[in-house]
């Protein structure tokens, strides 16, 4: 359920921002919500908002903060995204989403999956459209005539879980207004000076991904149900937004902010691999890995592979992940690689060896949360 | 397994309250044989066993109700089984026991069963020691988690061994606020009582 | 969410099951509020919600009749605070670390308020706790007492679902269907509250009342204070006082 909505919502495409005026601007924490429907949502939302502000989910960390909110300003401009609050929350999917009050909800997944500052804007973009456009009121207003507005909420990442059955219906509309979305859009990126081909990327590199679960699972990659029913095809979609990239006039700056972004996000790597790993979907995270070693395999990400290669824990997989380990050492890896290297070596029979790893480990590490157990794997007395 | 224990106790509130899974009294100081596997126990204090099935080799004891304090056994779970019943085997799908496991792989398994099936990142293991469960040699570990929109933060403990190529394993999770030290001595004292085979 | 989601369907359980609508209380056992101390009561944010039941059996949040529900329904408390003399105490959320706290045993009480709907009213009951009504958060509470100076806290919860003119419809159909030997009974609204009071010295739960079916709609004035007076009229509130006459409840349940 929860990834179902992450894809949805994540509809990646930039949009026009307030390009397209036939609509009256979004409603704003001055203006208030208009009517009926409208105070309805937003009563939802504040009251999310107030939860949220307590939640021991969000991410409080200044600097990715800071650095999340300076893209968007950048993206939209600097009076487009005041008074909006940006929460980032520790949730292992893709998925960006704005409320009608200006709450935007960044999950931590979507930060392993864009790869520079230009996709993170062509992400926050879109989501600012749809505010803009207020096209959370028309999507609710939409179900309430479908089915009830109860559904909302299976929607919306804040909100409860009901029935994924009627998401189908529900989205045509929304398939209609992403596109929408969509024709209008890549002008705004192009204006701040952004890449315009990063939106087509991220739609590409979404679709490898849900491939890569699926072979990995031995299944056929959904073609009903979840985005693909509910969104068009995303290699179309991709297709579309590369041709309208390549129609925009030349010249013009186009950032892409590789460097920025990997320098801005170096501190949570390492949580947000691991979260990732943990998710026992082997397939999606090597992918990610290797997308992410484009620039060639640091240390982190070498260990980050053997850990994904001995949780799998299939044949073969602890001697691969020894080799990573090994690897990650040799390029000055963190000290857990040397925990890995013990425990892949062990599990493939090489107790000397992965004994000494372990040793290793612990008078590197002499604090280790696991501490008294490494000690009597690795064979020490104490 | 909180998601799957609440899961079902929605399910079966909706469909009427006599059709609702009961309780069975735990009384004090009488052994209780699990699951009709080779693993008993015998508690200090009276527990309530959950009717409902947490999966094939599991079952679930509570004080004040599920929310409140978990009391979890997971008994002779064979080599390729998860830990507990899959929530959702198609798109995500639990981790499975091996019995070449060792202790610091149990604990990665249940760590990562517990990230999927209650869709939570809050999760971190606290200590792995080696521990003695039913005379053999297995582990102990200690955790925490929360679950998102329930916001309550929990703790927990468990105690487990390898025995036979089959994993034994009691864990007692309850809110760090209150629930957890008020009866970790009472989970203790279930795990020191308890006997494989 | 999960949690509050179940909550909901134990709440949901509670207007369909067959027992007869009105309030049903228990009091800890033997329970008396102390006699040489005032009774102030930190009152806690009601978590109330008015929508309207569609034919689905899905509800519709209404911000407009919610809005005037919380109005109504907070005048009513204040009033019903103030004639039985208890003093209500505020809690300063914007101070330091006083949101977290609130956040905190707010949490942990649904957690707790769920445990006694599902098992003492409506859900299996656990043999443990037959003759026992003895929920609690933990002396730990007192911490609300520090921050708001009140020596009880009130939690309030609240979901009023009227009935759709769908639902109404779905109703008819379902009784008619009676006369053909196939018989689906829809309730129409639901209306279901309960309200709980804390010991913030001991966090013992003293007092829990939940109330089901309507005493008057709380989107007015009249009908809030019916629905307040009612759930809080066995409430004990002077010093010195027990649970009402619903005291033995817990025993005969």
């Amino acid at each position: 359920m929860r990834f179902v909505s992450a894809i949805t919502a994540a509809a990646v495409v930039l949009a026009g921002m307030p390009a397209t005026a036939q609509d009256a601007p979004a409603p704003t924490a001055a203006t208030g919500p208009q009517d009926e429907d409208e105070r309805g949502l937003w009563m939802q939302v504040e009251d999310a908002e107030r939860k949220l502000k307590a939640s021991n989910f969000v991410i409080r960390d200044p600097a990715l903060n800071d650095y999340v909110r300076s893209v968007y300003c950048k993206a939209v401009g600097p009076s487009e995204c005041a008074g909006v609050r940006i929460y980032i929350t520790r949730t292992p999917f893709f998925n960006a989403s704005m409320a009608p009050n200006g709450m935007m909800q960044i999950w931590s997944g979507l930060f392993l999956r864009v790869r520079d500052e230009a996709q993170l804007a062509a992400v926050l973009a879109h989501e600012h459209t749809h505010y803009r456009q207020r096209h959370s009121l028309r999507l609710f207003r939409n179900i309430k005539d479908k089915t009830n507005a109860a559904a909302w909420l299976a929607i919306v990442p804040f909100a409860g879980i009901i029935s994924l059955g009627m998401l189908g219906s529900i989205f045509s509309f929304s398939r209609e207004m992403e596109r929408e979305a969509d024709s209008g859009s890549l002008t705004a990126l192009s204006a701040s000076g952004y890449d315009p081909e990063a939106a087509s990327q991220i739609w590409g590199q979404m679709l490898a991904e849900f491939d890569a679960t699926a072979a990995e699972r031995k299944r056929k990659r959904r073609s009903e149900g979840g985005m693909f029913a509910t969104h068009p095809p995303s290699v179309e979609r991709q297709a579309d937004l590369k041709k309208q990239a390549a129609a925009l006039p030349a010249g013009g700056e186009r950032r892409r902010g590789k460097d920025s972004y990997r320098a801005a996000l170096a501190p949570y790597w390492a949580d947000l691999i691991d979260d990732q790993i943990k998710l026992n979907d082997f397939g999606a995270t090597d992918l990610l890995l290797g997308q992410l070693a484009s620039d060639g395999w640091t240390a982190e990400l070498l260990f980050a592979r053997g850990e994904l290669h001995r949780a799998r824990g299939a044949a073969g997989d602890f001697d691969k992940a020894a080799g990573y380990y090994a690897d990650a050492v040799a390029r000055g890896a963190p000290v857990e690689a040397q925990r890995g290297l013990g425990m892949a070596l062990l599990r493939s029979g090489k107790s000397a060896e992965g004994q000494a790893a372990l040793k290793e480990y612990l008078r590197l590490r002499p604090e280790a949360k696991d501490k008294a157990m490494i000690a009597m794997l690795a064979g020490e007395s104490s | 397994m909180r998601k799957f224990l609440m899961i079902a106790g929605g399910a079966a509130l909706l469909a009427a309250a006599p059709a609702m899974a009961g309780f069975k009294l735990m009384p004090a100081g009488q052994p209780q044989l699990i699951r009709k596997s080779a693993l008993t126990v015998t508690p200090g204090i009276a527990w309530n066993r959950l009717g409902a099935r947490l999966g094939r080799n599991a079952e679930a004891w509570t004080l004040d109700g599920n929310t409140l304090n978990d009391l979890i056994f997971y008994t002779a779970i064979p080599a390729g089984q998860t830990l507990f019943r899959e929530v959702d085997k198609k798109n995500k799908p639990l981790p499975k026991f091996d019995a070449k496991m060792l202790a610091p792989d149990v604990v990665a398994m249940f760590e990562s069963s517990y990230r999927i099936a209650n869709s939570t990142s809050l999760f971190s293991v606290d200590s792995v020691e080696p521990a003695t469960f039913a005379g053999k040699p297995g582990f102990r570990f200690t955790y925490s988690f929360t679950i998102q929109n329930e916001e309550v933060r929990r703790s927990g403990e468990a105690t487990g061994a390898i025995v036979n190529g089959q994993l034994y394993m009691i864990t007692f999770e309850a809110p760090k606020i209150h629930y957890y030290d008020r009866n970790i001595a009472d989970y203790r004292a279930v795990v020191a009582s308890a006997k494989v085979g | 969410m999960l949690k509050r989601l179940a909550l909901g369907v134990a709440a949901a359980a509670l207007v369909t099951s067959p027992a007869a609508a009105g309030p049903k209380d228990f009091t800890a056992q033997g329970y008396a509020l102390p006699a040489d101390k005032p009774v102030t009561i930190v009152l806690m944010r009601p978590d109330m919600e008015v929508g309207e039941l569609q034919a689905g059996g899905m509800v519709e949040p209404n911000a407009d009749w919610t809005k005037a529900a919380r109005e109504h329904l907070a005048k009513a408390m204040e009033s019903a605070h103030k004639s039985r003399n208890i003093e209500l105490k505020p809690i300063d959320e914007s101070q330091e670390g006083n949101a977290q706290l609130v956040a905190d045993y707010e949490a942990l009480h649904r957690a707790v308020a769920e445990a006694i709907v599902t098992y003492k009213y409506y859900g299996a009951k656990l043999p443990t706790k037959k003759d026992q009504f003895d929920w609690t958060l933990g002396p730990g509470a007192q911490k609300l007492g520090e921050a708001s100076g009140a020596n009880y806290a009130l939690f309030f919860y609240g979901r009023d679902n009227f009935a759709s003119a769908s639902r109404k419809a779905v109703q008819v159909a379902g009784m008619l269907g009676c006369l053909i030997g196939m018989c689906i009974i829809t309730s129409g609204g639901q209306h279901v509250y309960y309200a709980s009071l804390v010991e913030l010295s001991t966090g013992n739960v003293v007092w829990f009342n939940v109330l089901r079916g309507s005493k008057g709609d709380v989107r007015e004035a009249e009908g809030a204070q019916g629905m307040v007076d009612a759930i809080m009229a066995s409430m004990p509130s002077r010093p010195g006082e027990g649970g009402k006459a619903t005291t033995v409840a817990a025993k005969a349940r």
